[in-house]
């Protein structure tokens, strides 16, 4: 008797990993970090520096990426240095889902993997630091 | 001039040899074990040059890198954010390790994570059967409740809603130490506690494991099995380099949610969610 | 195929996670959940030399048309390869 078939499908979820016991607990830098890549009427798709989609409606990698597609809030938040940052950039979505125009390069902050958020302030060393 | 101390984290027993000028701080010495026989010992020296690595480096992280020749380890210990390593960990036996100082950073020492970075205790404590679990840990008529979650999730303000509206006392605000005792698992108190600045060297066996997470409404049910784990594998420190090692705490993992229940708190900061989850837990028993 | 990362795959009760591990964990911080569909053809990357047998595989066990389970199949199996997961052992890069 055959199984009831389900897509294959593998949903990826990014989170700070406890991997031994630091110097530093869990609290390190905070930074003020503000949402601000891209047009607030604009959905984006987001990837991680390697490809990884982490926010995408394109094709099948709506599927496999954590969110369906990010738009900045232009808000300001408070975001631990060790909550997930990644290199990354992304594409305007099309009506389609499917990436438009040309690549943006940003800093992704996941919240571990709960959020997706963007900047294009590169420059990790020129953010401003909510408290030490 | 040098002391020996005895220490006792865990099932694990210890041995210490350091220099006068090094203190462990307070909270690690509530885990101090006077007469009792050590399995390992560890030996502090305080030397400007570490020792060059030996064998292939096996992760590297922004605060730490390690290099594993044979089954020996190597860790090179530094802070996030602050360049160069303030400690390096040599394994030199099966049963000893060396660590050294830099003597221009031993201000740190008496704080307790980083006294406590030196001593690879994950990666003993494994072969003892024991899972350091992110948690508040809260001690109630008896038993451990483990409030588990990310970072500022709020476990230690579930923690004092437990104190405030059912009498029960946090052990441990950040950690504790889950043991396989037979066929039960225990949680040990454990040296660090975060901002907490609670911390309590004591043992007993748990009630249960909650997994928080923030809402709008109080809701709690028990989870499935393949749902908690992938919950509490996020909360526990493992040396994910160490293939063997992570495979084995994966087994304990899975041995954890055979024997102890496994909730998730949907919660409010209110006493509501201290009777959401307490009606749930008295349901499922 | 080959599996080009290091990953440990657990099924508890059901549900199957992929985690990385060994050199694997410096890249990637966090874990996969697997559709039993998946599970399967993870499992069977490394045995099968075509996509058709591994859409056999599929079809064997599963209620599915074969054009289905080929189109699936493919998309996962290429975005695998796009982030770098697996690699093509045979010579026509069919495989």
């Amino acid at each position: 008797m055959k199984r009831e078939y389900v897509r294959p499908m593998m949903r990826g979820e990014v989170f700070a990993a406890n991997e031994y016991v630091a110097a530093c607990g869990d609290s390190g830098v905070v930074y003020n970090f503000e949402c601000n890549a891209g047009k607030r009427r604009n959905s984006y798709n987001v990837y991680f520096a390697d490809g990884t989609p982490y926010a995408s409606s394109n094709d099948d990698e709506e599927y496999y990426s954590r969110f369906t597609g990010y738009h900045p809030c232009y808000e300001t938040h408070k975001a631990e240095s060790d909550s997930g940052f990644r290199d990354g950039y992304m594409y305007l979505q099309d009506w389609w889902g499917d990436n438009t125009g040309e690549r943006i390069d940003v800093v992704i902050w996941t919240e571990y993997g709960r959020n997706v958020h963007c900047t294009t302030n590169l420059d990790e060393d020129k953010w401003e630091t909510a408290k030490s | 001039m040098e002391r020996t101390e005895t220490f006792q984290i865990g099932d694990f027993c210890f041995q210490i040899r350091y220099p006068k000028e090094i203190t462990p701080p307070p909270n690690f010495m509530l885990f101090r074990k006077e007469g009792a026989a050590p399995e390992y010992e560890y030996e502090i020296q305080i030397r400007s040059d570490f020792p060059k690595a030996a064998g292939r480096q096996t992760a590297m992280r922004p605060d730490l890198a390690v290099f594993t020749d044979g089954n020996r380890e190597m860790r090179f210990i530094g802070v996030k954010g602050t360049e160069g390593y303030y400690a390096c960990y040599e394994e030199t036996t099966d049963r000893s390790a060396r660590i050294y100082l830099d003597p221009a950073r031993l201000g740190g020492l008496n704080i307790d994570p980083v006294f406590s970075s030196l001593l690879a205790l994950e990666r003993r404590l494994i072969l003892r059967d024991s899972l350091i679990l992110h948690c508040a840990y809260v001690e109630y008529k008896g038993k451990a409740i483990l409030f588990s979650a990310p970072s500022e999730t709020g476990k230690t303000t579930q923690a004092n809603l437990w104190e405030k509206y059912r009498g029960s006392r946090t052990v441990n605000g950040d950690r504790g130490l889950l043991t396989r005792k037979g066929n039960e698992w225990i949680v040990q108190g454990w040296p660090v506690c975060g901002t907490s600045e609670i911390c309590e060297n004591k043992t007993m066996p748990v009630r249960s494991i909650v997994m928080l997470e923030q809402a709008k409404e109080d809701h709690a049910r028990l989870l499935a099995k393949g749902e908690a784990f992938s919950l509490l594998y996020r909360q526990i420190t493992i040396n994910r380099w160490n293939t063997q090692a992570h495979m084995y705490a994966m087994d304990l993992i899975e041995d954890v949610l055979s024997h102890i229940p496994v909730y998730q708190l949907g919660c409010t900061i209110s006493r509501h969610a201290v009777d959401c989850l307490d009606d749930a837990m008295h349901l499922s028993c | 195929m080959r599996i080009v990362k290091e990953f440990i795959m657990r099924t508890v009760a059901g549900e199957t996670i992929l985690v990385p591990t060994g050199a694997t964990a410096e890249e990637f911080n966090g874990m996969l959940t697997l559709t039993e569909t998946a599970k399967v053809i993870w499992e069977n990357l490394e045995k099968v030399d075509s996509l058709d047998e591994m859409v056999h595989v599929l079809t064997e066990q599963y209620e599915v048309d074969e054009k289905t389970a080929k189109q699936d199949t493919a998309a996962l199996i290429s975005e695998l390869l796009r982030i770098g997961f697996i690699e093509c052992t045979k010579e026509d890069r069919t495989w």
